[in-house]
């Protein structure tokens, strides 16, 4: 039940981390994630030109391909699935049959683009995750524009989680030496009475922590104990221009 | 695989859904802070860790496979439902950024499903049938159970649109496809949520909000019991035959000259639903009007034995 997969920071000093805040990146990240996930249908050549660029950003930011492969390939089974169902719901001539099933050239053409928009996609948010800490992309988030409250919500969760789930974790110690092997439906009831637990600590914790908060002066605000680094944003904008060049180009091809 | 992925949703759809989700977002903000005020921060902290913390906890199903808590109903059972909007849509934005599960263009659309229905639905559901089923460990939990249920539901059932309205597939399949799965991923979010707002009615009935109107008439447990049973489980086939079946179903209505005279009593208001209504939307508006009937039939019922005198606590 371990949460090391939360932590995702590589620590590899790069290009990329030397010319772009972690603000920033996120920033970069949403323009490829948009460029590519909105990737009108049919162009291909805008398409192809946002695998270079991203490949590019991979190849600058100094990750290792084959740990960025695993954890796109990870990310995979979310959108393998309902892309299979495409070459054989979308009609058209027959390109390939497998037994009883046979998949439509053009459901297979678009079944291929989703996962390639996809992939696109979630590379270019990986290797940014990659490369930030995670505070850093928490504090990153403030300047986006959602409600304070889901901000906080997110850094407050990142800070506790490791302590809920280790009580989580020394519940399910106890759980299983306690009981051994058991039938389904007791363990069901045992896990589930840990999700009770968990939830009333939770509840008595937030309350506890808001009083703790109050004490040392908390006035509705987090304060951040570190000042954001200050970094030029002509790369970002170069970076964020040049995905938005490549969709509109792509807007372009696919109106013909 | 409620969590649409990058690359599957069309611009209008991403966009008018991250409309929609900014716009429920705000409200929430809005309304959890009137009510927690500066408790918020650290309430919406610990319950986003909670949900997290949670969803690592494994429920073994069948053959090996094993489930685990969604949430959106549980936390806002527990924490109330603007905050337990807030606290699953924190956590659909962590998923996507950190686990890649679920896309950036699409997170308008995964929060209005996960945060929204699960969440705001799951917990509307909760109260409705709360109220009327009563206090007490069993009903509450029963409460929890169905909506739950109907809230997994609904998630898939709003994916599948959005991914027709896109144009990934044709509306009928996917609202079907998704339908159907989360039918069965219902089954376990049920069973967990039922299990633990049941721990929870035992041990800390204070967190729980208390049911004025239920007070003065309490059902016996048997009726509310086999009540929310049926509702569950016609919700859940209601699904399916509304999404995946029509086609042949209509088509064989059509064949004999019985296309009025439906082929079950749950099918007949909705097949003229779908003569007028195209498509997905239609498939969409006759599971919630079939959920609603049932929901209104089965409230009746549980009203009217609910005036039995001598009728039991639960």
């Amino acid at each position: 039940m371990g949460f090391t997969h939360i932590d995702r920071y590589a620590g590899r000093a790069s290009w990329l981390t030397a010319h772009t805040s972690a603000g920033q990146r996120i920033w970069i990240a949403l323009a490829a994630a948009f460029a590519a996930g909105l990737m009108p249908a049919g162009a291909w050549r805008a398409l192809a030109a946002l695998g270079f660029v991203i490949a590019l950003g991979v190849w600058s930011a100094r990750l290792p391909v084959s740990a960025l492969a695993r954890r796109v390939g990870q990310a995979l089974p979310f959108f393998l699935l309902p892309a299979l169902a495409l070459p054989v719901s979308v009609p058209g001539p027959t390109a390939l049959e497998v037994g009883p099933v046979s998949f439509s050239g053009p459901g297979l053409l678009r079944a291929a683009e989703i996962m390639a928009r996809a992939t696109l996609a979630v590379s270019a948010v990986t290797v940014v995750v990659s490369i930030t800490r995670a505070t850093d992309l928490l504090r990153g988030l403030d300047g986006l524009p959602l409600p304070s409250l889901v901000k906080s919500s997110l850094s407050l969760g990142y800070r506790y989680v490791y302590l809920l789930n280790d009580e989580l974790e020394r519940t399910a110690r106890a759980i299983r030496s306690r009981m051994g092997d058991t039938t389904r439906l007791r363990l069901w009831r045992a896990r589930a009475s840990t999700l009770t637990h968990l939830l009333l600590r939770a509840h008595d914790r937030g309350e506890r922590i808001h009083a703790a908060m109050l004490s040392r002066g908390y006035r509705d605000q987090l304060p951040a104990l570190q000042p954001a680094a200050l970094v030029s944003p002509v790369w970002t904008l170069a970076i964020a221009a040049t995905f938005a060049v490549i969709w509109l180009a792509g807007l372009m091809e696919s109106m013909g | 695989m409620a969590h649409i992925p990058d690359g599957f949703l069309s611009a209008p759809v991403s966009a008018g859904t991250f409309v929609a989700a900014g716009a429920v977002t705000a409200v929430a903000a809005r309304r959890a802070k009137a009510r927690l005020d500066d408790r918020a921060a650290p309430t919406l902290g610990l319950a986003t860790a909670a949900v997290f913390a949670a969803q690592a906890v494994n429920f073994p199903v069948a053959a090996g496979t094993s489930g685990h808590l969604l949430g959106g109903t549980l936390v806002a059972v527990v924490f109330g439902p603007w905050a337990g909007f807030l606290v699953m849509t924190a956590v659909v934005i962590a998923q996507a950024v950190i686990f890649a599960d679920g896309g950036l263009t699409a997170l308008g659309a995964n929060i209005l499903n996960i945060a929204g229905v699960g969440a705001l639905l799951g917990y509307a559901v909760y109260r409705m049938l709360a109220g009327l089923a009563g206090e007490g460990p069993r009903r509450r939990a029963l409460s929890a159970a169905v909506a739950a249920y109907l809230a997994t539901l609904l998630t898939g059932v709003a994916a599948g649109l959005e991914l027709g309205l896109s144009g990934v597939a044709p509306p009928r399949l996917s609202v079907g496809a998704m339908a159907s799965v989360h039918a069965l991923i219902g089954l376990a979010e049920a069973g967990i949520t039922g299990l633990a707002v049941w721990g929870l009615a035992r041990k800390r009935a204070d967190l729980l909000f208390r049911a004025r109107a239920a007070q003065a008439a309490k059902p016996p447990p048997a009726v509310v019991l086999g009540g929310l049973g049926v509702i569950a489980i016609l919700a859940g086939l209601l699904a399916i035959v509304a999404s995946a079946a029509p086609d042949g179903l209509e088509r064989v209505a059509i064949d004999l000259g019985f296309a009025d005279a439906a082929t079950s009593w749950e099918a007949a208001p909705l097949a003229g639903y779908r003569a007028w209504v195209p498509g997905a939307v239609g498939t969409l508006l006759a599971v919630v009007l079939g959920v609603a009937l049932l929901f209104a039939g089965t409230a009746a019922t549980v009203r009217a034995l609910g005036r039995v005198p001598g009728a039991r606590r639960g």
